[in-house]
């Protein structure tokens, strides 16, 4: 497929981005990267286990060969601790790939968008490949492509509610007026809600608790694969115009008029 | 990155922030340190909360650059996300093989010992050098008398991992400890509390670079240092 999205100078296939957080296994996690055909998989970089150097973590069960590795800063409640966050996960990582989060609310788990910026600003100064999460703001958008930002990722819901796209008017307003790619991340359930947004013009979706935490996660991977490109083809194919009223599948121009008695 | 190798003779700074100090006066006294032959910077700042310690960290690479090697406290992954040259661990701080795990011999690894037993667990470890005190009695401890050079003495001729002195070191006495055996110093006060930081580390430096250190190994047959073993 010549359809390719573009990132910070990389190409990728797929656009379905996955996350590593809140799977059952390791073996969950793996089958459902297989299954989704995901190129991109962020990965929380919170803090360095040292009581056991022994420990496996979420590094040593993928072959980071095959995937661009997304480091994120969830857990981050400030623009300072992101940055720190940012520049460890670089070290640890060897990426200079970043997802900001800097989300100081627990309880609906929405960015601060100054922080956001902040942090941003600051990270894009530094050389890295800035993907910001970002509240459904068209203008924060702005800003933050801006100042050199990769991508924006705006949420549809918030981060792991399954709720789908509430903020489906925003999200086209940022993809009318964005230059950079268009990620919509956090709170999509199903496929058919990742076609939503595809449809109207996402260059790409991240979904993590979706997949995770589904029963089947490898089968609900691929539901999303094809939920993506679903939406994409819908968006390349061009849809027709919503319409007030019916218009018949079959036209009646040429058909014989039945007799009428009278 | 190549091993990291300790300087044939250490006068390391370490950090203290004076409650409601400047971070920028701190900066410019660590700058005039190492100006004046500070060849070693250890950030340490216990009472900073992450973020904050980070961003004086930070800070403090960049001030120093590749003037001096600069070394953080305990804080493995502040060592890392600021690309220190190694860390320095507490004696209760996190194991020398844990933070080795990270940068294996890129990095320099400092254990800082008060004991024989300590010193002797930080060669087996393989630790780059152990920080030992405290040899003076100093204002952070009033009224506990330092172990003194004879201390250098004694854990000198029993390892072979090098090792810094630390607690309450003046000019004066770091030729002593220098002579005791010990690969360098390192101070707070002696600087950081100076008139001026630059002379007083320009007078450490030279006080050790003219102590009349004894080169030999203390244990019979064994030349080669156990980390330059390692380095190979």
């Amino acid at each position: 497929m010549s359809d390719q999205l573009t990132i910070g100078g990389k190409t990728f296939t797929s656009r379905l981005m996955t996350g590593t957080g809140k799977h059952r296994s390791p073996e969950d996690l793996a089958a459902s990267v297989e299954s989704s055909g995901t190129e991109i998989i962020t990965v929380a970089i919170r803090r360095l286990n040292l009581d056991d150097p022994n420990e496996k973590t979420i590094l040593d069960y993928l072959d980071w060969d095959k995937y661009q590795i997304l480091p994120n800063t969830a857990g981050s409640t400030t623009a300072d601790e992101a940055v720190f966050t940012a520049q460890l996960a670089r070290e640890v990582t060897g990426s200079d790939w970043i997802k900001i989060e800097v989300i100081p609310d627990p309880k609906y788990l929405l960015p601060d968008p100054i922080g956001t910026l902040e942090a941003s600003e600051r990270l894009v100064k530094d050389g890295f490949t800035v993907l910001p999460y970002i509240g459904a703001d068209p203008v924060l958008a702005r800003r933050l492509e801006d100042i050199g930002c990769a991508t924006v990722m705006p949420l549809g819901s918030p981060i792991g509610s399954g709720r789908g796209v509430l903020t489906l008017d925003e999200i086209e307003i940022i993809i009318e007026q964005a230059g950079v790619p268009v990620v919509v991340d956090a709170g999509l359930g199903t496929p058919s809600e990742a076609a939503s947004v595809m449809e109207v013009g996402a260059d790409a979706v991240l979904v993590n608790t979706a997949i995770a935490q589904a029963e089947d996660p490898a089968m609900m991977g691929e539901g999303f694969k094809l939920g993506v490109q679903a939406g994409r083809l819908a968006y390349e194919a061009g849809r027709i115009p919503a319409k007030a009223y019916a218009s018949a599948s079959s036209p009646l121009e040429g058909v014989p008029q039945a007799a009428t008695t009278g | 990155m190549s091993p990291m190798s300790l300087p044939r003779r250490v006068l390391c700074l370490v950090t203290a922030l004076d409650s409601g100090e400047d971070p920028a006066s701190l900066l410019a006294s660590i700058k005039a340190a190492v100006r004046g032959g500070a060849n070693m910077v250890q950030v340490r700042a216990p009472e900073l909360e992450r973020t904050d310690f980070f961003n004086l960290a930070a800070a403090v690479v960049e001030t120093v650059g590749d003037d001096a090697l600069v070394m953080i406290n305990n804080r493995v992954d502040v060592a890392l996300a600021v690309s220190a040259a190694g860390v320095q661990l507490g004696e209760r701080g996190p194991a020398v093989k844990a933070a080795r795990r990270f940068r294996g011999n890129e990095w320099l690894i400092g254990r800082s010992v008060h004991s024989l037993e300590g010193a002797l667990k930080a060669e087996t470890d393989l630790a780059d050098f152990l920080v030992l005190g405290t040899l003076y009695e100093t204002a952070s401890h009033p009224g506990q008398p330092g172990a003194g050079p004879g201390f250098v003495r004694e854990i000198t001729a029993m390892v072979r991992t090098p090792v810094i002195g630390i607690g309450g070191i003046d000019v004066d006495r770091a030729a002593d400890v220098v002579s005791a055996g010990a690969r360098g110093v390192a101070v707070i006060g002696a600087i950081l509390h100076a008139e001026d930081p630059e002379r007083a580390a320009a007078e450490l430096r030279t006080a050790i670079e003219q102590a009349d250190h004894d080169e030999r190994p203390t244990m019979q047959g064994a030349v080669t240092p156990s980390h330059e073993v390692r380095n190979r």
